[in-house]
């Protein structure tokens, strides 16, 4: 435990990373659990909504007419 | 914690003072001063008749009004005292834990027995608790010379106000509302604080393109690859004009325990452990 | 009293690629006066900081009785030091940061600081941007001469300063500050100007420890002959580890050779520690790693 500690705080990089990555999954359960919703942005833009999953999606979705 | 340690503490505060007394003391009260100079102005260039007639309608309106009542309309004049106290707060953050290291300095702070938990500390407790103090009296001085000059117009133009002590009493409550609006703020904000603490501490230079690049990057990241958006969320959650405004002092005690406020402090306590941390990197 | 203040074992520090550390080994005395003698780049700045705990090393170090590792602050207690730049925040005045080591530092003698101060120049109202390199020097001198440590560390407290500054804090080091208890680490380039203080000399060496002994003992581990012209191949063939010009003769310099056996080739003295230097530096070279041991 102790080495892997050390490993992740090891560095300036390394504890940059750790930190900020149980901070974002800190977040990430926090929103899970309380059903966050946004209430900001819902773009019409459909670059927007690209998601690398849905990519062939977003090409039968794109508008043609430009 | 004993005397030795508070002791140890409040030195470290007023350092900080010393060090940042232009963005926190002198900001507020020139601000306070071109304020004034505008107030002066105004009242200047009103014609008599539109004064006394306004003053009059204030007056009817003000009647019978409590004091307690009366303070939040004052807290309007704070909103630019408290713009100009996040601004500076920022600029202070981003070299809090930077510029010691750009000039050597930290070499000098490291050769005193104060742990790297308690510099941070006192970087955030004079963000946070000392520098609203400074805005809080400033916008209160504009407050109250406001109040007074009003009184004695009335007097001048023979118009009603009911009673220079309310409003004077209504004054000075609004001062403590907007220390407490600016300390909650602070504490509401503490991720954001975290936030730039821990590039402050990171970046080998330009600490706060390092704190916004990375932000950004991780909020389109989440949404490209995963479609997510609970970061984004999360800040957004942060915002909201409501959250901040204390217009009494139960107020100020429900907004401090609500969960909302609770769980940005302990998510602020892990990126300001990651800053207290990274202090121990001087190269 | 603990005998030695700082234990050394295998110390390795990389900086990436470059190891500017190798398994260094040493020891200091308490009341010692060390010189922590070598050129730039063999890692004197580097062992200073892993003492002070400001840089991560493999292996074990104790400073006064702490891993510099750990806790940091609570060593900072008994332990103080000069970084070589000149690191007093500019933008502080000078009876601020008085205050500020007062409040601070629990075993600070704000009288003791203020009679320092008074014989310099320096106003209590100035910031420190605003004094003279020698004078940051004195203000900083000042202040950690009035706290009483059990170890001092000086990384190149005199670079850059002029001669008057460079004896003035010398003789301050030695005459007010010393009292035989306290231990003081010196890093240095400069090496005559820090000769007579000395009671211990370190040398190192791109990451090693080549010498490391008591000045004492200097006299019977070294030798330096003054080699008159007809003995100067009987003199070689011994073996000196450095050899030199001066005045017509050659001063050749001995390790572990006694006296008896190079006494008829000329005159006999103990070498200068900046002479020793050099003729380290120089087999270090061509040897292999040479560690003495007291």
């Amino acid at each position: 435990m102790d080495r892997i500690m050390n490993y992740l705080l090891g560095s300036r990089h390394r504890l940059l990373l750790s930190t900020v990555l149980v901070y974002i999954l800190l977040v990430v359960i926090e929103g899970f659990i309380m059903d966050r919703e946004s209430r900001v942005y819902n773009f019409e833009n459909p670059y927007f909504e690209l998601n690398l999953n849905n990519i062939d999606e977003f090409e039968s979705r794109r508008p043609r007419d430009r | 914690m004993n005397d030795a340690t508070l002791g140890r503490f409040l030195i470290l505060l007023r350092r900080e003072m010393w060090e940042s007394n232009r963005l926190f003391v002198a900001s507020p009260a020139v601000l306070t001063g071109l304020l004034l100079v505008a107030m002066l102005w105004t009242l200047l260039q009103v014609p008599t008749e539109m004064k006394a007639e306004a003053l009059q309608q204030a007056g009817a309106y003000l009647d019978g009004v409590s004091p307690i009542d009366l303070s939040p309309a004052f807290m309007v004049a704070a909103i630019p005292f408290v713009a100009v106290l996040y601004i500076c707060s920022v600029i202070y953050l981003v070299n809090a834990l930077y510029h010691d290291r750009k000039d050597s300095s930290v070499l000098f702070w490291q050769s005193m027995p104060v742990s790297n938990l308690a510099t941070v500390l006192a970087k955030v407790v004079t963000v946070c608790v000392v520098a609203p103090l400074f805005t809080a009296l400033a916008s209160g001085i504009l407050i109250l010379i406001a109040v007074i000059a009003v009184s004695i117009l009335g007097a001048g133009y023979e118009v009603e106000i009911s009673g220079v002590w309310p409003l004077l009493g209504a004054g000075i409550y609004s001062i403590v509302l907007i220390y407490l609006t600016a300390l909650l703020g602070s504490l509401w904000l503490l991720p954001m604080v975290g936030w730039i603490l821990l590039f402050s501490a990171y970046a080998r230079s330009l600490p706060f393109l390092w704190a916004l690049g990375a932000f950004i990057l991780l909020v389109l990241l989440e949404d490209f690859v995963f479609g997510t958006q609970f970061l984004g969320n999360w800040v957004e959650s942060r915002t909201g004009f409501y959250n901040y405004l204390v217009f009494s002092i139960g107020d100020f005690f429900q907004r401090l325990f609500s969960y909302d406020m609770l769980i940005g402090i302990v998510l602020g306590a892990v990126l300001l452990a990651g800053a207290v941390n990274m202090r121990r990197f001087t190269d | 009293m603990m005998e030695t203040i700082v234990n050394a074992r295998n110390i390795t520090k990389f900086y990436g690629d470059f190891k500017a550390l190798d398994r260094v080994n040493f020891s200091i005395p308490t009341g010692a006066i060390t010189g922590l003698i070598g050129p730039n780049g063999a890692g004197k700045t580097t062992t200073l900081k892993a003492l002070l705990g400001l840089c991560d090393f493999d292996g074990e170090l104790d400073v006064a009785g702490r891993d510099p590792r750990k806790s940091r602050h609570k060593l900072m207690e008994d332990v103080c030091f000069i970084a070589d730049v000149g690191i007093l925040p500019r933008w502080m005045k000078v009876d601020r940061a008085l205050d500020f080591v007062d409040s601070v530092h629990p075993r600070f003698d704000r009288s003791r600081a203020d009679t320092f101060l008074a014989n310099t120049e320096i106003k209590r109202r100035s910031k420190i941007k605003d004094l003279s390199k020698g004078m940051i020097t004195q203000l900083h001198l000042a202040l950690v001469m009035s706290i009483d440590v059990e170890l001092l560390v000086l990384d190149e407290p005199t670079l850059g300063l002029d001669i008057i500054y460079r004896k003035e804090f010398y003789d301050r080091l030695l005459n007010d500050y010393y009292d035989g208890n306290r231990t003081v680490i010196i890093s240095t380039h400069q090496v005559e100007e820090i000769e007579t203080l000395l009671t211990h000399l370190m040398f190192i060496d791109r990451g090693q420890i080549v010498l490391d002994m008591a000045m004492s003992n200097i006299p019977d581990q070294f030798v330096e002959v003054l080699v008159k012209t007809g003995n100067l191949d009987a003199a070689m063939a011994l073996g000196p580890i450095h050899t030199r010009n001066m005045l017509g003769k050659k001063a050749c310099l001995f390790e572990n050779r006694s006296a008896d056996e190079l006494a008829h080739f000329g005159e006999l003295h103990t070498p200068s520690v900046a002479d020793l230097f050099v003729a380290k530096m120089k087999s270090n070279k061509l040897n292999e790693r040479v560690n003495v041991d007291e």
